[in-house]
């Protein structure tokens, strides 16, 4: 990842110690700062050749020969505009080229062009108009945003004027005696473009180093997100990896324990089967204390076969095996049968049973057997926490969103739920409390297996409960249950649907 | 300040040897001297007068130019090729627009012998028509040029009411220059009545005579 990186952000390697942002905003502001120095370098390299061509031009137009009567000559201006042309040009431009970029070459450059500013005045007379080459030339030179350069610009102009001035007063200031110090005068000009020159110099130097700043900034800014994706990369293949190991390990046990199961139910089956053998003979040979034993013993082995079999159910859908066998089947006659079988179980503690149903609840598709179970449990449940009391049964079709549903209510006026036992409810092996357990018995693997079922069809159980006023539940299964053909790991929920 | 901020602040190749330290500055110093000896060389070309004119006191009574007798007359004699005469023709269309009474002038070219027509079309030829009150004349073989004892075009001579030279010199302050100068500025003194700052002045332009004309026939004396 490194290695890809440094490519994105040659200046950083992701195993190198990054530099500060004060150091890499210097190093962009250099960048910048020389990479424009390079550029007008280049300006000025053009610039040097057309003006040398243009002096040239210029000399053989206006002055091509100088005269002797019938006798011409080539002109002095021609051979001055080619050759001190080019003694003026060819050293900054050579420089340009080969050294771009170095304080000397645009040193040599400024100088240069006040020389260039000097010759074309000359060639073309000393015309007052020429003398805008060397205030262009400033603003040119300005290009560098190196105000230093303007120093030696100016240098030259002063000094020309001031050696002139001295030697040949006319041919600048159109007077044959002049006073010394009037070079002053017309440098003071020169200086006057110079100081607008130097704040707008400082003022983009200025603006230069913010950019490299923030460039700088939002560099870091790119190489901390950068680690970040990383370091996110890194966690999101360690959880992979973790999930991947916990759902193997789920998956191991769950095998193991459905095995286990498996291979408990049936040594467990025959002591079932040979006690009640046993106890048909205790009661053919008249014992009765071995028949009371012999139940005991049954009973015993009842609630252990129906222990194994929760956990094997709730094994098997955390490994992914319990398998949906939808039919359809009618729900009014699903619920006749299913009271059939639990009324008596309801009725034990003297509570009365109240089932109530619409007329047109019509076909459910879904598995019978689960759906069976979801309600024997929860009637179970009601039966058992409810002591003379009443608990009541209801199905009715209704339309949840863009489904129709059968919902499914048991409700009890039994000891009801705290909310902290609502919340670990449809967890396995979490009764309200270890005192229900002591007093109510049971597992803590029915309303566990509830949920899963009522997930593993499509469907939701709810919950609605207050301690000593009894608890109603309700379910909600699609009409149409799709067999599910994953293999998800069904956690519980840790607040009751 | 960053290393590489140093880096670019090195001067050339930035070796850091003084042996090339050296080098670099002696080119420098050779460069400069080279541009700085040229430029001067073309000042003094620029500042360099031409032959001065041996010129008559007196209005030569042998010119077939007429002088006004009741004002001053003016006269330049010029090279109809030389191209450092447009500044001194410049200077003469100054002058006259600046005077208060503008005196009879002449601008006389000379014809080398054997020269053809071309040498009265040319450009400096249509520059003095063009400038109002002036009379060009077109002198064969430097005859009226040997009379005013002139060698350098460009050169301006003013005679008086009476014939007398009052100026001598040339109206430009160097070679093909405009501008002020004390040339223009003493004969506009004169015209004007006034006292002029000199009475003459160096002149700037081109040979009138060829190298191989002999001295005796050239125009200075």
């Amino acid at each position: 990842m490194a290695t890809r990186l440094s490519g994105i952000m040659p200046s950083y390697s992701m195993t190198s110690r990054p530099e500060s942002v004060d150091d890499r905003a210097d190093a962009v502001f250099q960048s910048h700062q020389v990479a424009i120095y390079k550029q007008t370098d280049r300006i000025f390299a053009y610039l040097m050749g057309a003006q040398w061509l243009a002096a040239i031009v210029f000399a053989l137009v206006v002055a091509p020969k100088t005269w002797a009567g019938a006798d011409s000559q080539v002109h002095t201006h021609v051979w001055a505009a080619v050759f001190l042309g080019g003694i003026i040009s060819v050293v900054p431009t050579a420089l340009a080229l080969r050294h771009p970029g170095e304080t000397a070459t645009r040193y040599t450059i400024a100088v240069a062009q006040m020389l260039m500013s000097a010759l074309l005045i000359h060639l073309t007379g000393g015309r007052i108009e020429t003398h805008f080459h060397v205030f262009g030339s400033l603003a040119i030179l300005a290009f560098y945003r190196d105000w230093r350069v303007l120093i030696p610009a100016t240098a030259v102009v002063a000094a020309d004027h001031a050696l002139r001035g001295l030697f040949w007063p006319q041919s600048v200031y159109g007077v044959f005696v002049a006073s010394e110090w009037r070079w002053l005068e017309h440098a003071a000009w020169v200086v006057f473009e110079d100081v607008f020159l130097v704040i707008a110099c400082v003022r983009g130097t200025s603006e230069l180093r913010e950019i490299a700043v923030r460039t700088a900034i939002l560099e870091q800014a790119n190489r901390d997100s950068a680690r970040h994706a990383i370091e996110q990369s890194e966690l999101i293949a360690r959880l992979r990896l973790t999930q991947t190991q916990v759902e193997a390990a789920t998956r191991a046990k769950s095998e193991f324990v459905a095995n286990m199961s498996h291979e408990l139910r049936t040594p467990l089956n025959a002591i079932t089967l040979y006690s009640e053998l046993l106890q048909e003979v205790a009661l053919e040979d008249n014992r009765p204390d071995d028949v009371a034993d012999l139940g005991k013993i049954q009973m015993a082995s009842k609630h252990l076969l129906g222990l194994i079999n929760g956990i094997l159910d709730l094994s098997k859908i955390e490994a992914g095996k319990m398998e949906l066998h939808v039919e359809a089947f009618d729900v009014r006659a699903m619920i006749e049968e299913l009271i059939g079988t639990i009324g008596a179980v309801v009725r034990n503690n003297r509570n009365t049973l109240n089932v109530t149903y619409e007329n047109d609840l019509g076909v459910l598709h879904a598995d019978l057997t689960k759906t069976r179970q979801i309600l024997f449990n929860l009637l179970s449940n009601a039966a058992k926490f409810t002591t003379e009391g009443s608990v009541t049964v209801s199905a009715r079709r209704r339309t949840v969103g863009d489904r129709d549903c059968i919902e499914f209510v048991v409700a009890d006026t039994g000891i009801g739920l705290t909310d902290e036992q609502q919340r670990r409810l449809f967890r396995p092996f979490a009764q309200g409390d270890t005192s229900i357990s002591r007093k109510y018995g049971g597992t803590g693997l029915g309303l566990a297996l509830v949920w899963r079922f009522c997930q593993l069809m499509g469907g939701e159980v709810a919950v609605k409960s207050a301690p000593g006023s009894g608890a109603t539940f309700t379910v909600r299964l699609p009409v149409m249950v799709v067999a599910r053909t994953d293999s998800a790991i069904f956690t519980a929920p840790v607040v009751a649907a | 300040m960053p290393a590489d901020s140093r880096r670019h602040r090195r001067w050339l190749g930035g070796s850091g040897s003084s042996v090339r330290s050296v080098m670099w500055a002696g080119l420098a110093i050779l460069w400069l001297g080279s541009a700085g000896t040229g430029l001067v060389l073309l000042m003094a070309y620029d500042n360099t007068p031409g032959l001065g004119a041996d010129a008559p006191a007196d209005w030569p009574a042998d010119s077939t130019l007429v002088r006004d007798a009741a004002a001053p007359t003016l006269v330049m004699l010029a090279h109809p090729r030389c191209d450092c005469t447009r500044a001194s023709l410049g200077e003469l269309a100054e002058l006259l627009a600046r005077v208060h009474h503008r005196p009879r002038t002449y601008v006389v070219f000379i014809k080398p012998a054997g020269s053809d027509g071309s040498w009265e079309n040319t450009g400096l030829s249509d520059q003095a028509r063009a400038i109002p009150g002036v009379t060009v004349v077109y002198d064969d073989n430097g005859v009226e040029a040997r009379r005013f004892g002139v060698a350098t075009s460009g050169q301006t001579l003013l005679y008086d009411a009476r014939g007398r030279l009052v100026y001598s010199g040339g109206t430009t302050g160097a070679r093909g220059k405009g501008g002020d100068n004390i040339g223009r500025a003493s004969v506009v003194a004169l015209l004007d009545g006034e006292r002029p700052a000199q009475s003459t002045q160096p002149v700037f332009g081109c040979s009138l005579f060829s190298p191989t004309t002999p001295p005796d026939d050239r125009g200075t004396r």
